[in-house]
């Protein structure tokens, strides 16, 4: 065998004599490349292993366990890992000091694959006789810790054969175990131990040994170095306690313990280990402690002082009763599931009888708890309560109580949804449906509005389980429901019996539409077309019946497609006799109409099939209807109104950004050409008229339809192909920056960002936007029209927001030149409003739903690139024209999400306080909320600025301009009491004091806001307050 | 022993609840000057804190000071209740009524009746106390503000209302730094 080359021999003896670390990097290095062996490095080391000096031996196996721990695995052969677990074991008896290098030479072999059959039991073996674990320091017990883990990990089997020899040592080496990190590392030792070996003797030995952590009490420090949480400790140890059911007769005696504790962490841990552990010990374990348990977990609910205790008591109990019903399914005993919940329904019956009293919730919530654990488990409770409450509910009287007695009885129905009903197992609810249903309709026309609702609301739940409700039930559900729709006058029961029929009319289309749908037609019919807000056929229907309202329950109710195509047609047709009548009330109605026509697309527009029916009627129908109305300019047109042609592009568009591929080309072919060639045959509509939507020139009627085309074109996928995109593009500029009529030229304009924001890259668009900036530099510079100095900012202002949105490099410029308009006296605001445009979410063309270009974070790239240009610019502007710098920050800072905000603050306060002095009510208003959340999440930067901070808002709270302003100041003031003592201290009185101005405001919800924030003001450093 | 078995009456009788006042477009409109109602006053007193009446005091006459001293510690009288369900608030025991609450806007004058739970109330002082430090506090102050109990519901009423109308005893009483602690406690808003 070679020796060592030189330069590793010198720095193997610079590490073990001259104590270098540095050189175990060389060592380590010749090893891994493969220059020196393993074998010939110990060999080396030879005389040093066996020195008589402890330090010198110490260095040594240091070096070797260093250099194992640095080499590759799998580069070790068996041999080698042979000899040198055999030396490693053997080292073990040596002096303390080289032991920890030794544990820590084992820990790398153990993780070798090489490592011989046999030797991790050896390594065990003599670990556990060697070794006093508790004696070593925090890494070398880890390191023991670690090589046990490894072998359970890779050679379970070969260590099973140590038996409980393995269990006892274990205990021994984990007992009095302290280090969080360790802790973790024997927990999961410690369950695959309780899972893997023949506990025995020792079960109450290795359950002591972790038990004794129960309740985890463990807060990591503040920097968290370690990254050991306190919920990895509470569920690892959770998992050791719930890995045997040998643990039962100790661990849940131990849970009933800590149950009882006033500590509400521990309290919870035992609930929640409870949950755990239950199944996993089975029934046979559990039988002797169910009385304890179920008094214990009763108590936790009664006494509920915390939502999170009384629900993980709640999970407890589930678990406890499942258990109990899979020892029915496994020995066909039910005798213990049905004594226990013998003995829940006993211990909550008498407080089911007293709807007035506080108990009867939570006792009802425990008995949901258990029926929710199985279906026999739901079968045997309904089968007591729901004769029960039904019993209950004739003898009281009150229809507050009864109402109480409904809702409680309505929960119990919801517990029945998560069990399926099928043909060999009904669902539980199934024997008392009946009952239930007669005494819902039983108080469908009692006089309090309250009761009738919760008589809705258990209808709604009993339709919501499985075919529960079936044959003449659903006839005459649908018949009440339809009733109450119409007829009753209480808001909540409209409301909520709309909702039952909306849910019905998914599961049995049909049935609504027999009972229901005729009825509401009818009174759409009778109503008479200009009826929206008077009603003359009082008879058929309570006065609530408007057209409106019984539009939106149709809009409701359309959820199936069978209901939608007999919904659909009705509506259109509803839509045209309104718009021939062309009386003046029909207006409304006739927004009201599409507005239902859009929502039931938005609902159900998810199912494919009805897209192309949607295509077929309501986009035919509705282009139709208002291309003819445009060409016809000579009469008053319902359709020419604006605030109406929205509508009807708002329901295009919400078909148009469904369609399938091959019907966009199509559809969006032969919308370009009518509105570019004016041939309107291709839509189907026969008319000889002049339509030019591009002519600027054209009656405002005509162009104005640019919406629709705007709704067409820009919904469409990326990939879809515009025809004449380039001769669309110019002319859309055209229209937007010389129209007079704004509705058309902001169409215009979203049309156009919508076209540019998917235009393929390339020539066509660079040139595109070449001309466009050149054409508006000049119209900015040049126009003395002030309104069309406007159009050219918003035509700016949209296509930078279509080019910043899809990251085209472009963006950048056309921000710039935004920019650059913010200290022009006439535009300048205009121009910084532009960035919440930019910003904010778009509804129409630049949506994510109209399939727009949109590239992943494009907000916060937009304001690291523009912010700092920003402050300059605020800095260096003259007085007067620092507004729009901060208007445009404001925007900016609105939008950006949190950590981004919280990087780029502190510079920017003293400027968000300047711009509470500004004038803009709205501005002031999001800078004040900005300002409360601050409080929260960044104290720091807030209680710097304390100072300039809190007169500002004080003069606000009483001076602010609108009522928004200042109770967006008080919530801010309010918020701010939970900044730390010393910052606020200081200026209690003054704001206890000056808060008494607006306590006594003019506006009612000024008042309540200045109640609150003085309250919490007066309680700073008050005793009993913070 | 948990903080529940010393209360007294730990399954109290529950009364409806008012619904959240709807707010009137005349609310919104910065024009319009809304006057101070009895509603409104209900509402500033909807946030004290949930009081339970639960510790019984055979004494007929009350005086601050015995409260003080049944009070130890007072975080175990007390209590907030967190079910989202059933909050309990003095409005669901009934303790405060709207139409027991008057207000004279032009006379600047309100006036407020309480009705304790149990005619053996030993809370009633307290209760009493906090409503008039949290109107103190939460109304203009040009009010004048009189809390009563109602009549015939509490054994010693005549007492407690006369110490309750006595300024000099209002302001010695807060000037007790435990007192003022529970009275603080009961006005914390619920978070």
């Amino acid at each position: 065998m070679a020796a060592l080359s030189g330069n590793v021999q010198e720095n193997v003896l610079e590490f073990v004599q001259g104590q270098q670390d540095s050189a175990l990097q060389n060592v380590a290095k010749a090893v891994f490349d493969g220059e020196t062996s393993l074998l010939q490095l110990v060999e080396s080391l030879g005389s040093s292993l066996i020195s008589t000096e402890v330090t010198t031996r110490a260095r040594a196996t240091q070096l070797l366990a260093e250099v194992l721990h640095r080499s590759p695995s799998n580069r070790l052969t068996e041999k080698e890992a042979e000899v040198l677990s055999a030396f490693f074991c053997d080292r073990l008896l040596d002096h303390h000091s080289v032991q920890p290098h030794v544990l820590n030479g084992l820990l790398a072999l153990s993780a070798s694959p090489r490592l011989p059959q046999g030797d991790e039991v050896k390594i065990v073996q003599v670990i556990f006789k060697e070794v006093y674990v508790q004696s070593l320091v925090q890494t070398d017990r880890r390191a023991v810790y670690n090589i046990l883990a490894n072998f359970l990990d890779s050679r379970l089997e070969a260590l099973q054969t140590l038996g409980a020899d393995f269990v006892w040592g274990f205990i021994q080496a984990m007992d009095g175990e302290k280090d969080p990190r360790n802790l973790n590392i024997t927990f999961s030792i410690a369950r695959i131990t309780a899972q893997a070996f023949p506990i025995g003797t020792f079960t109450e030995e290795l359950f002591e040994v972790v038990a004794c952590y129960f309740p985890i009490d463990f807060t990591p420090p503040a920097d968290d170095p370690h990254g050991v949480s306190r919920e990895d400790l509470v569920l690892g140890l959770r998992q050791v306690l719930a890995a045997t059911d040998k643990f039962a007769e100790f661990c849940v005696p131990m849970l009933l313990e800590k149950l009882s504790s006033d500590v509400t962490s521990a309290k919870l841990d035992s609930l929640h280990t409870l949950a755990a552990c239950a199944e996993v010990y089975g029934a046979e374990n559990l039988k002797s402690f169910l009385d304890l348990l179920l008094s214990a977990i009763s108590r936790e609910v009664y006494n509920s002082s915390h939502q999170d205790i009384e629900n993980a008591a709640l999970t407890g109990l589930t678990a406890v009763v499942a258990t109990l019903s899979h020892a029915v399914t496994e020995t066909g005993s039910v005798f213990s599931l049905h004594h226990f919940l013998d003995s829940v329904l006993k211990g909550c019956r008498h407080h089911l009888c007293e709807p007035e009293l506080k108990l009867m919730w939570p006792s009802a919530k425990l008995l949901q708890a258990a029926a929710r654990a199985s279906d026999p488990a739901c079968v045997h409770v309904l089968n007591t309560v729901v004769p029960l409450m039904v019993e209950q509910f004739q003898v009281h009287p009150l229809p507050q109580h009864r109402q109480t007695m409904l809702e409680v009885t309505t929960a119990f129905i919801h517990v029945a949804h998560t069990f399926t009903s099928g043909a060999d197992a009904p669902n539980p609810i199934i024997p008392h449906s009946d009952n239930l249903l007669t005494v819902f309709y039983s108080v469908l026309e009692a006089t309090d509005a309250g009761l009738r609702s919760s008589g809705v609301g258990g209808m709604a739940a009993m339709m919501g389980v499985g075919d529960v409700v079936q044959g003449k039930h659903l006839d005459l559900c649908a018949k009440h429901l339809g009733r109450l729709v119409l007829h009753d006058a209480d808001s909540t029961v409209q409301c909520r019996s709309t909702e039952a029929l909306a849910a019905m009319a998914t599961a049995h289309p049909d049935v609504i539409q027999a009972e229901v749908l005729s009825k509401l037609l009818e009174v759409l019919e009778n109503n008479g077309s200009n009826a929206m807000d008077t009603n003359q056929s009082e008879q058929v229907s309570a006065k609530h019946v408007t057209n409106q309202y019984v539009l939106n329950t149709l809009a409701a109710i359309s959820t199936h497609p069978t209901i939608v195509r007999c919904t659909v047609p009705k509506l259109l047709n509803h839509l045209q006799a309104l718009i021939d009548s062309s009386a003046d009330e029909a207006n409304q109605e006739a927004i009201a109409t599409l507005h239902c026509i859009h929502g039931i697309v938005e609902k159900t527009v998810i199912d494919d099939s009805n897209v192309q029916y949607f295509v077929d009627t309501i986009v035919q129908n509705l282009m139709c209807m208002a291309l003819a109305a445009a060409v016809n300019t000579s009469d008053r047109h319902l359709v020419h109104d604006t605030s109406l042609l929205e509508v009807v592009a708002n329901a295009l568009r919400a078909v148009t950004q469904r369609l399938p591929n091959s019907a966009e080309n199509s559809i969006v072919g032969t919308t370009v050409q009518a509105f570019l060639d004016g041939n309107m045959a291709a839509l189907g509509l026969n008319t000889s008229a002049n339509f030019k939507p591009f002519d600027v020139s054209s009656p405002w009627q005509q162009t104005q339809t640019v919406l629709l085309l705007s709704a067409i074109v820009c919904s469409v996928a990326q990939n879809v192909d515009i025809p004449s995109k380039s001769e669309l593009a110019k002319k859309l500029l055209m229209l937007s920056c010389a129209s007079d009529h704004e509705p058309t030229s902001l169409a215009a304009t979203k049309c156009l960002s919508g076209i540019v924001n998917k235009w393929e890259l390339g020539q066509q668009l660079e040139m595109f936007l070449q001309e466009t900036r050149g054409q508006l530099e000049e119209m900015l510079r040049k126009t003395v029209d002030e309104k069309g100095r406007y159009r050219a900012v918003t035509v700016l202002v949209w296509l930078t927001k279509a080019l910043v949105i899809r990251g085209h490099p472009s963006g950048s410029q056309f921000t710039k030149m935004l920019m650059a308009l913010f200290e022009d006296e006439a535009i300048g605001r205009r121009a910084a409003e532009g960035f919440h445009v930019i910003l904010s979410d778009s509804s129409d063309a630049l949506c994510k739903e109209s399939h727009a270009n949109i590239r992943l974070m494009y907000k916060q790239r937009f304001f690291m690139e523009n912010l700092p240009a920003l402050v300059d610019g605020f800095n260096q502007a003259d007085d007067g024209r620092k507004q729009s710098f901060l208007c445009a920050v404001s925007h900016l800072l609105t939008f950006i999400p949190r950590q981004v905000l919280l990087g780029a603050l502190p510079p920017l306060v003293p400027l968000l306080v300047q711009s509470l002095l500004g004038e803009d009510p709205s501005l002031q208003v999001s800078t004040l909320e900005m300002f409360s959340s601050l409080v929260q999440e960044a104290p720091q930067v807030i209680s710097q600025n304390i100072d300039a901070l809190i007169p500002q808002l004080l003069e606000l709270s009483k001076n602010g301009p609108s009522m928004n302003v200042r109770m967006a100041a008080l919530k801010s003031l309010g918020s701010m009491t939970s900044l730390p003592h010393a910052v606020v201290y200081p200026y209690r009185n003054r704001v206890v004091r000056e808060l008494a101005v607006a306590v006594g405001d003019k506006k009612r919800m000024v008042r309540k806001e200045a109640v609150a924030a003085r309250g919490e003001w007066f309680l700073l450093g008050s005793p009993g307050g913070k | 022993m948990s903080d529940q078995d010393r209360l007294q009456n730990a399954n109290p009788q529950l009364y409806g609840r008012t619904s959240e006042r709807e707010v009137t477009p005349d609310e919104l409109d910065d024009d319009v000057e809304d006057k101070i109602d009895a509603r409104e006053i209900f509402d500033i007193l909807f946030w004290l804190r949930e009081l339970l009446c639960g510790k019984y005091d055979a004494a007929s006459e009350l005086t601050f000071l015995q409260i003080v001293e049944s009070l130890t510690p007072p975080a175990h009288l007390v209590r907030s209740i967190t079910d989202p369900e059933h909050p309990l608030t003095l409005e669901e025991l009934n303790v405060i009524e709207q139409s027991r609450i008057t207000v004279d806007e032009e006379g600047n004058h309100v006036s407020i009746e309480f009705t304790p739970t149990i005619p053996h109330c030993s809370m009633a002082t307290l209760i009493g106390l906090s409503i008039r430090v949290k109107l103190l506090r939460a109304l203009p102050t040009r009010f004048k503000v009189d809390v009563h109990i109602t009549p015939g519901t509490h054994q010693s009423e005549h007492a407690v209302n006369k110490q309750l109308a006595d300024k000099e005893r209002v302001a010695a009483a807060l000037e007790n730094q435990h007192l003022l602690e529970v009275v603080n406690q009961c006005l914390s808003t619920r978070n």
